[in-house]
């Protein structure tokens, strides 16, 4: 199903400018902020479930 | 002719990912690395792309619908931990929403990119949505959804193997939480036991992202301000 977001994501040609004005802040913000979330939570997730079984 | 391209495009990608078996080498950045340049060259403007494209996005729908068979499978394993999935989900959807949004208001984004940004760990449709709503630019917030669901896919499961997380549960919750769809589809080809958790966190924080989207846009530039 992977290709059916294609048609959405071309949407990046017409507001390259934006991208290329903020590339840094998007990069950051979005990758890190994913990063901490995937370790907080799947840590967390382990702990309590192993708790629970 | 456009679908044509796209679907070629696509089918040959996956061809090379299967037979290459590498996290980079993702069909759908393979596809928008050929698709992306081979438009920009031909001068072909996204309506009109996006109309040759319009019953491919149509299928989406279904696709999701899809994905709930999964989840029929854990009914049971569902039933037992449901406090759990349900405050570990909203736990993840604010605290990505709360993130980004600090990180990109000390990086020096504006009102508009920050409501473009809320939306990044939902899936396409919502995160497109949100961002319209609340001042946004949709087709930012729809590349953004996908590059953050591609980082998803390529580090999760290295980093799942690092911590040494071994419970389903885990994994799945935080794919679908972090990585949406395209980590849902990272866990049916890793560990096909995750996706119907990973299926069901993508769905629950569409819904709690979409509800506290514009409460957490307030509250992240109340406290960085």
């Amino acid at each position: 199903m992977i290709f059916l977001f294609i048609p959405v994501s071309v949407g990046l040609m017409n507001h390259l400018q934006v991208i290329a004005d903020y590339w840094l802040t998007l990069l950051v913000s979005v990758f890190v902020s994913s990063l901490i979330v995937l370790v907080l939570m799947s840590w967390g997730i382990n702990k309590l479930s192993k708790g629970k079984a | 002719m456009w679908f044509v391209v796209t679907l070629v495009v696509y089918l040959v990608a996956r061809r090379i990912s299967t037979k290459l078996n590498f996290p980079l080498f993702n069909p759908l950045l393979l596809s928008l690395l050929v698709l992306i340049p081979l438009l920009m060259s031909m001068e072909i403007p996204y309506q009109r792309y996006f109309a040759d494209n319009t019953w491919l996005n149509w299928l989406l729908q279904p696709a999701v619908v899809a994905l709930a068979y999964s989840l029929y499978q854990c009914l049971p394993e569902i039933r037992r931990h449901w406090k759990l999935i349900l405050s570990m989900c909203t736990v993840g959807s604010l605290l990505s929403m709360l993130l980004t949004a600090s990180f990109a208001i000390q990086l020096g984004a504006d009102s508009q990119l920050l409501a473009t940004l809320m939306g990044k760990s939902v899936t396409t449709p919502i995160a497109m949505q949100i961002a319209s709503h609340l001042g946004g630019i949709p087709a930012v917030a729809a590349i953004m959804v996908i590059m953050v669901g591609i980082f998803g896919a390529i580090i999760a499961y290295p980093m799942f193997k690092l911590l040494n997380i071994q419970s389903p549960l885990a994994r799945g919750l935080t794919m679908g939480c972090v990585a949406h769809a395209i980590g849902t589809a990272a866990s049916v080809k890793n560990e096909p036991e995750d996706s119907a958790y990973s299926s069901l966190s993508l769905a629950l924080c569409g819904i709690i992202t979409s509800i506290t989207a514009s409460s957490m846009m307030a509250f992240a530039l109340w406290i960085n301000s």
